[in-house]
């Protein structure tokens, strides 16, 4: 007979509880992990790109100072708070579906899932694929040296279309090569990345305001392009350079910072694999926050200093519109800066160039991962075909969903390269903030007087955490609530998004809609063939 | 053949809350039989610490935490039974002395101990009597409960279950709860045979053993089954490579990888599903891998566990004549 044998246990805290050997006892991910996680999922390279290019551009007269410090207060104290308590409290892996299900109703969850699996990770692929042809491979051309005509054509539709259907077929098979070959690729991908950013700040950080304006006109001169002081000058006589900054577009400005800030909330869908939960999640979610955040803010704010205030919106400008008597040979994003700082040193270069394209690719892979769980998950629920939870045998996933997404990732790439104009990037996080973000806000508002969930929250680490009585997860709540509104508000604000969104909203609306007639189709339809849908989530009381 | 609707769950480990919804789940989801499939056993004893002063010291998730008296640890026992803890109280010398029973163990003795080098002692009593007693008290429970509800279940432990707790379910069997680890037993006109056994883990739980010794355990029973097309398989351990088997990456020292998942199965299991071709496996032992999958005609399942957050995960399975009719899966 085998004999029983136990060891002495105790964790780094010095509580002490003694455990005996049995399988599983030590599977938990500590806080670095957790905070990396989140991390990885900010897609540094794109995201401080996305802001350095957007913030000047979409908003000018943006003061950067205030942009990180409301956006720092708003997405720390408000955003990161609301997954970090929630996640503490119900320490599951699942992400927002599961504190919006328990919280407010399996319909709502299942309609944010719908909206964010089914429709928000198809988005994406039709956006970042095609990315990688533009701005990505002249990013990439200028950052090593070369004539931008060597990726021109690759730029323009027919060309485009073909780098982002290549694109959307390595992320299949990536997925299809299974998730360890895609967690590999993306620890490799994003470490390069974030060392191409890094490398970035530091430069910008010592390189002096005349330095750059040196180089600048030197190789300005090489070209036949305008000198630092003359593009400043035909920037504004073009489009009139801000003169002072206003408090509307620094409050906007957040709109393009949130990309490199919010999506560390993936960590919610690791939640039952964290060590101390209650603790790392919670760390875990503001903590990726405030790195990412002062990696964008050094960034740029270290550009700022090195090309001055009006330079921010000069280059944010040459970098959308490209008008035609910039000829320098690269569109002046910080990582063409940067490289153009070290005279296109092959090496640093190919750094700078790929950190873009690799940050940007690795966001096709996880959608699919997103489209397949997500619309597996509704197939176990039973609201969805038999079909959605189908595996093959031999690649052991669900090889029909990842064709359904990569149709309809080309159906989508198809329309934006035929039509960028209209499947612009912002447009996707939209969705995300009316649905994912905006709901779960509403869960952690509400979360402490809710009866349903009440023992959740007796239960919570966080339910003494209260400012003059009122319990800091619905602060949190509201602080995310103004953070949503900030980021939606600025969507309508600008004029260049005012088109997308009389678009995409009703889009929006119907996709939601669809998400609650899905979930209400199926449960009648289950019904009738004797399954009672509710049952996968009915509360089951003990006794 | 008439379609019978059973209830299956797994992964329990020591909590009260999930053994309790368990037999409740039998009269809310309607089930004609409930099928328990192992790793009923929980992990860990809190010491509760009896003080000079008569006051109680305890740990409760990383904080501790001071009682005054014994009316005051009422909710926080209930509170460790429902998570799947144990707790015993001991004086500060007892404690001490289990203390330093584990550090007489080679090696490190936290969680991330690599080599565990074995030992037995009073720990191992106290976890074979609170293990084995829990267990009895839910036998009771259920029995109790079953009879008023008229349903069946069937039990097999999981390879985290120690030997003892086999001898606590044979003095409970009756017309109500079937022990059916190692054997084949009649459901409603399906025959199913049990195994509680799996392939070698890093733990080297109590029920391991080698594949090629797995597979000949799983073909004793197997060959006793007349009809292939009707029978249920009911073996702790998912075949391996497949969805249901997928577990974070472990490093050298048992630190899991968040990003990265391994295939833990057994190809012992994932052989006999393909030669014998039941018309379902049941599985569990990843509590994550949470699942359905197709191997040639037989379908698959995991339910997954979330025990520790008192949440009992299952799968209602409508099984007709040769045929799955329909599933869903639970969380309650």
């Amino acid at each position: 007979m085998i004999l029983m044998y136990y060891i002495a246990y105790w964790c780094k805290t010095m509580s002490q509880v003694f455990a005996r050997r049995a399988s599983g006892l030590v599977r938990e991910a500590n806080l670095l992990d957790t905070v990396l996680f989140g991390i990885m999922n900010n897609g540094a390279a794109v995201s401080v790109w996305y802001y350095i290019t957007g913030a000047p551009y979409l908003f000018p007269g943006v003061n950067q100072i205030v942009t990180f410090l409301v956006g720092g207060f708003l997405g720390i104290l408000g955003f990161g708070m609301i997954w970090g308590i929630l996640g503490a409290a119900m320490p599951r892996s699942g992400g927002s579906y599961v504190y919006n299900s328990r919280i407010i109703h399996p319909a709502i969850g299942t309609a944010v899932s719908f909206a964010n699996a089914g429709f928000v990770m198809t988005a994406w692929i039709w956006v970042l694929a095609p990315w990688i042809a533009d701005p990505g491979l002249p990013i990439l051309a200028g950052a090593i040296g070369l004539s931008p005509d060597v990726v021109a054509w690759w730029t323009q539709p027919v060309g485009m279309y073909i780098v982002a259907t290549v694109t959307n077929f390595f992320g299949l098979l990536v997925v299809i090569g299974g998730l360890k070959k895609f967690f590999y690729i993306q620890r490799v991908f994003i470490g390069l990345s974030l060392l191409g950013v890094a490398v970035a700040a530091i430069l910008f950080t010592v390189t002096s305001h005349s330095t750059f304006v040196d180089i600048w006109n030197s190789l300005a001169g090489q070209h036949g392009s305008p000198t630092w002081s003359e593009t400043l000058a035909l920037v504004d006589q073009e489009i009139g350079l801000p003169t002072d900054w206003n408090i509307l577009s620094s409050l906007g400005a957040i709109l393009p910072l949130s990309w490199g800030i919010i999506y560390g909330y993936v960590i919610s869908f690791i939640g039952g694999e964290v060590k101390s939960p209650r603790r790392n999640i919670f760390i875990g979610q503001i903590l990726n926050i405030i790195v990412m955040i002062t990696l964008t803010a050094w960034t740029a704010l270290s550009l700022e200093k090195m090309v001055g205030w009006d330079g921010l919106h000069v280059l944010a400008y040459i970098d959308n519109e490209l008008p035609a008597w910039y000829t320098l040979p690269f569109p002046p994003t910080f990582l063409n800066l940067a490289s153009m700082l070290v005279g296109f040193n092959m090496i640093l270069g190919l750094l700078f160039g790929l950190s873009f394209i690799f940050a940007d690719f690795l966001w096709i892979p996880f959608s699919y991962i997103a489209f397949s769980r997500g619309l597996f998950a509704w197939g176990m629920d039973r609201i969805g075909p038999m079909w959605f939870t189908d595996i093959n045998p031999k690649v052991h996933q669900p090889i029909k969903l990842l064709i359904t997404e990569f149709i309809l990732g080309q159906i989508g790439i198809t329309w934006y390269v035929t039509s960028p104009t209209i499947l612009a990037g912002f447009s996707v996080e939209v969705m995300q903030l009316f649905s994912v973000f905006g709901f779960t806000a509403l869960s952690c508002l509400i979360f402490p007087f809710i009866a349903r969930v009440r023992h959740i929250w007796e239960a919570s680490p966080h339910k003494e955490w209260k400012i003059i009585g009122i319990p800091y997860a619905a602060i949190a709540g509201f602080l995310t609530m103004i953070l949503v509104g900030i980021l939606i508000w600025a969507n309508f604000y600008t004029e260049g998004m005012a088109l997308l969104n009389n678009i995409w909203v009703p889009i929006y609306i119907t996709v939601w809609v669809s998400g609650l007639l899905w979930y209400f189709g199926w449960k009648t339809f289950r019904a009738k063939e004797g399954i009672d849908v509710t049952l996968a989530f009915k509360e089951l009381a003990p006794e | 053949m008439a379609i019978v609707k059973i209830f299956f769950t797994v992964d329990i480990h020591g909590s009260t809350a999930c053994f309790k919804k368990f037999i409740k789940a039998l009269e809310v989801y309607k089930a004609d039989i409930g099928i328990l499939g192992g790793d009923l056993s929980g992990k860990m004893v809190v010491p509760i610490i009896i003080q000079d002063d008569g006051s109680y010291l305890y740990d409760y998730m990383g904080e501790k935490i001071l009682a005054k008296n014994k009316d005051e640890l009422k909710d926080i026992e209930k509170k460790l039974a429902y998570m799947g803890n144990y707790y015993y109280y001991m004086t500060i010398k007892e404690y001490e002395d289990l203390k330093a029973e584990g550090k007489t163990i080679e090696g490190r003795i936290d969680e991330k101990a690599k080599k565990i080098t074995l030992v037995s002692g009073k720990l191992e009593d106290i976890f074979r009597e609170v293990v084995t007693e829990r267990i009895h008290e839910w036998m009771e429970y259920a029995e109790e409960k079953l009879k008023k509800l008229d349903k069946k279940i069937y039990i097999i432990p999981g390879n985290d279950d120690i030997p003892e707790v086999d001898e606590v379910f044979r003095a409970h069997e009756s017309d109500h709860i079937i022990f059916a680890d190692l054997r084949k037993v009649e459901i409603d006109g399906h025959e199913m045979i049990g195994l509680s056994w799996s392939n070698r883990t890093p733990w080297d739980t109590p029920r391991e053993a080698d594949e090629e010794t797995l597979w000949k355990m799983i073909k004793n029973l197997a060959d006793q089954i007349d009809d292939y097309d009707n029978a249920l398989f009911q073996l702790h351990v998912p075949p391996h490579g497949t969805l249901l088997d997928e577990a974070p990456t472990l490093s050298d020292d048992l630190t899991p990888s968040v990003s990265e998942v391994s295939n833990v199965g057994s190809t012992a299991v994932l052989r006999a599903i393909k030669e014998y071709q039941p018309l379902i496996g049941l599985h569990g032992h990843i509590h994550e891998s949470r699942g359905i999958q197709k191997i040639g005609r037989t379908i698959i399942v995991n339910p997954g566990s979330e025990y520790s957050e008192a949440i009992l995960r299952g799968v209602l399975l409508m099984v007709g004549d040769k045929k799955l009719k329909n599933y869903i899966f639970t969380s309650g």
